[in-house]
């Protein structure tokens, strides 16, 4: 892919939450429904680095955004730090919390490595449900005001939309500058064969480790405006539910490119809404998605697109060949 | 260039190699053969670090390797390829062999972010470099195919020139020619001794005894995990041990 076509594809992915924010200005609704697009989008991105890019399993999303979450709105809300500051600390702690699960679990592969990262983000939930002196417990934390842009006077919903897009883009760009550079070369190497990868010269624990605070880091910013944006947190806003939610737009747009993250968190968190009232259904909704997905269109939809396109373009650039052989 | 002394592994009891000791001369093409189960792959990971051995040494161009991890073997010069195809099956052909390209690039998660021009260059570099593999291995038609929907003769061709995109002193070769017809074995023999003619040495654990034969410098030859001979072609052909070991004996011949 040229530099050009990058760079286009870029300009229109910031500037569709941007655009379409500005559209539906006045409707708090349709602004909250893209803040929820773009959080999970983040989350999403995360987990598409992490699972699709380096084949390394994670059901830990829950657990890092609950981080990213707590550490946030305690900044604000017992230290007064402007979130600027509580979103780059989320990042920040997100991440080491992410370097420090990746090296116990080193050898574990696959679905060991789904229950580990399950039970991690199990973990964190207990955490923030016991620890009552830090995390107020089960009653959960708030009392902090949304974050606006100064000198703007624009809808608050849509000045913080403006700032998620900025994290959101940030997000995309990081991992989207990874993956086409040696470093995702050593990812998918990590993903497909480990062994090749190392008798290539690459440090797949280096690698594995890097990963996954990576993608702990992308998660516990999302985590960050989360709580700025509900300005409310307790443990059960991080169930379990949150990572397979997560896991079932990664499959719905393509686990493998970072892009069907975006499209799968889109597609879902719409679908989400008429869901909304019957929360009893929704688990069932992410199963068939997964389950009619693997059956009909295991590869997600963006990869599948890209796929299609590029076959067609083979067979023009085939079919020429053979008008200028003859 | 690599010399082997007393390497020993044990899976539970079994000795899968048994104090073997062996000399890999500078530029030349040594195989390792020997029945099923002899051991030869066994050594072949102790070699390349995939397996730690339970006592000997393991020392190439005078360094002691052995205790390092495989990547860090790789980075003194050691490539191979395996058995059982180890590339990346929806990844292009290009970037498979741009794999093999890691060591020659230094960027990081910072500077691959950030892409300033030093990692621009560097990754038009390795590029360059793995399309110059791809040509000395005579598959750069292949640049923008994706392994999963070649042959399997030519996965193992890109193997080779992922291999040998890294540059290495040493390219070891696990039983290169399974799965491949006779015309592609030939192939690979000549494109074998075509490396050792640019300089590089070539250990091979190989079942195809044309191949073996008609390429072999020197021939180091295992059964149960020991070694039971070792010379040039002619000399291990007519090696009783080595007929023994690949024929059996009758009964009452054993002694002899």
């Amino acid at each position: 892919m040229s530099a050009r076509s990058v760079l286009l594809e870029r300009g229109i992915i910031l500037l569709l939450p941007v655009m379409l924010g500005a559209l539906v200005m006045n409707s708090a609704y349709f602004l909250t429904l893209l803040t929820f697009i773009l959080i999970n989008g983040a989350i999403a991105m995360g987990t598409c680095f992490c699972m699709g890019r380096a084949g390394q399993i994670t059901l830990a999303q829950s657990g890092f955004v609950a981080i990213g979450a707590y550490v946030a709105m305690l900044l604000t809300l017992r230290f007064g730090m402007p979130a600027g500051i509580g979103v780059v600390s989320a990042v920040i702690v997100s991440g080491l919390v992410g370097f420090a699960l990746s090296l116990p679990i080193m050898k574990l592969k696959g679905h060991y490595l789904g229950l580990v990262t399950l039970a991690f983000s199990l973990v964190v939930a207990e955490v923030a449900t016991h620890w009552t002196s830090v995390t107020n417990g089960a009653s959960g934390l708030y009392g902090i005001k949304m974050p606006s842009i100064p000198f703007l006077e624009l809808n608050p919903r849509y000045e913080f939309l403006l700032m998620l897009t900025v994290y959101w883009f940030a997000v995309y760009v990081v991992a989207d500058n990874l993956i086409r550079s040696r470093y995702g070369r050593a990812m998918q190497a990590l993903k497909y064969s480990e062994w090749g990868a190392q008798s290539s010269g690459i440090d797949i624990t280096r690698v594995k480790t890097e990963v996954f605070a990576i993608s702990a880091a992308m998660m516990g910013g999302a985590g960050a405006f989360y709580a700025y944006f509900i300005q409310y947190i307790g443990p059960e806003s991080f169930t379990l539910e949150l990572s397979i939610t997560v896991i079932a737009m990664c499959i719905l747009g393509g686990m493998t490119d970072i892009r069907g993250a975006l499209v799968g968190s889109a597609l879902v968190s719409v679908m989400n809404e008429p869901l909304r009232a019957y929360p009893q259904v929704q688990p069932l909704v992410y199963a068939l998605i997964i389950i009619v997905m693997i059956i009909f269109l295991p590869k997600g939809i963006v990869p599948s697109l890209v796929g299609t396109f590029a076959n067609r373009r083979k067979r023009r650039r085939l079919a020429g060949a053979a008008t200028d052989a003859t | 260039m690599l010399s082997i002394t007393g390497a020993s592994k044990r899976f539970g009891g079994v000795h899968a190699v048994d104090a073997v000791s062996f000399e890999v001369p500078r530029g030349k093409i040594v195989a390792l053969i020997g029945p099923n189960g002899a051991g030869k792959t066994t050594l072949f990971n102790l070699i390349s670090g995939f397996l730690r051995c339970d006592s000997g040494s393991i020392v190439f161009e005078s360094k002691a390797i052995e205790g390092l991890p495989p990547f860090r073997r790789a980075s003194h010069g050691i490539a191979r390829t395996f058995q059982h195809v180890q590339l990346l099956p929806q990844s292009s052909v290009l970037e498979n062999v741009m794999v093999g390209l890691h060591l020659s690039g230094r960027a990081g998660v910072l500077s691959s972010v950030l892409r300033p021009r030093s990692q621009r260059d560097e990754e038009r570099r390795i590029e360059e470099a793995a399309r110059e593999a791809l040509r000395r291995g005579g598959i750069e038609h292949l640049a923008d195919e994706t392994p999963d929907s070649l042959s399997y003769g030519m996965q193992r061709r890109i193997e080779v020139a992922r291999a040998m995109a890294m540059n290495p002193k040493l390219l070891m070769m696990d039983e290169p020619a399974a799965g491949l017809n006779d015309g592609e074995t030939e192939d690979l023999g000549r494109l074998i001794r075509g490396l050792r003619d640019t300089g590089i040495t070539v250990l091979i654990v190989e079942h195809s005894m044309p191949l073996v034969m008609g390429i072999s410098d020197h021939v180091v030859v295992l059964d149960y995990g020991r070694k039971i001979a070792e010379g040039t072609v002619d000399e291990v052909r007519a090696n009783p041990k080595v007929i023994e070991a690949y024929l059996g004996v009758e009964e009452g011949q054993s002694d002899a």
